[in-house]
């Protein structure tokens, strides 16, 4: 197997792990919380175990060696939706979301994205590695904004809010 | 066959320290010092899945290794702190 297939592969491995220990945390936590410290949750339970879907049926493509077919137009179609049901997920949970991880996601992979296209102009070799690097740091981007998302929501922080 | 029988352990103990990792950011305050902890779960995970796909590189053993260093220093600069939560 080529080496850049393997850090792909390895890459989703990883991914996928720290995907299901945060549904395993999201579903800990809707269960265990009352009803008012539940905004938002359900959302991003959602939206993480359709990320995760999304992981596995990634990785599969990669590992098989798919590049085209209705298997891209599905995954496309399911990140759409992933990206619109955080935008519109966060905007409703504004003010208890981390703002810096918020912006932190598209500026991180769009940076990404034009580092890689000038570095294509002089090395082509390093675009799929670059390619690893913004999807893994994306999901640990998200992995943390949902973390701060649960410690900022959490009944002890906005108990202690409400105290002044 | 013997990979899944050796990568196993590995694998479990990332899977428990990023899980303790995770629940414990949720309940204590400074995230500095659980983090090493969580980034080591992701190193062993990393090595894991290297090592499942029959990637025995040294050059990424050797940068592994270096973030095992990197970690201890981490926590042994931090180690006072410790006691505070």
């Amino acid at each position: 197997m080529e080496i850049i297939k393997i850090l792909a592969l390895t890459n989703y491995f990883v991914q996928y792990i720290l995907l299901v220990i945060l549904v395993g945390v999201l579903v800990g936590e809707y269960f265990r919380r009352k009803d008012k410290f539940k905004k938002g949750l359900f959302l991003y339970l959602i939206l993480t175990v359709s990320i995760t879907i999304f992981v596995v049926l990634d990785n599969y493509r990669v590992f098989v060696g798919i590049e085209r077919g209705i298997i891209m137009n599905i995954l496309m179609l399911m990140n759409t939706g992933q990206l619109l049901l955080f935008i519109v997920n966060s905007i409703r949970v504004w003010s208890f979301i981390n703002k810096k991880l918020f912006f932190g996601i598209p500026i991180f992979v769009i940076g990404i994205i034009l580092f890689e296209s000038g570095l294509n102009l002089f090395f082509g070799d390093y675009f799929d590695f670059l390619n690893i690097i913004s999807v893994f740091g994306a999901t640990i981007l998200y992995y943390f904004f949902i973390v701060s998302f649960l410690i900022d929501t959490s009944p002890k922080k906005i108990d202690n809010k409400g105290n002044g | 066959m013997i990979n899944v029988l050796f990568l196993t352990p590995p694998l479990i103990v990332a899977v428990f320290l990023l899980w303790l990792s995770t629940n414990l950011m949720l309940t204590k305050r400074k995230i500095v010092l659980i983090l090493p902890f969580f980034v080591s779960g992701v190193l062993l995970c990393l090595n894991t899945g290297l090592g499942f796909y029959d990637f025995f590189d040294q050059k990424i053993w050797f940068i592994v290794e270096f973030g095992w260093a990197i970690l201890f220093l981490w926590i042994f600069l931090n180690l006072k702190h410790y006691g505070d939560n």
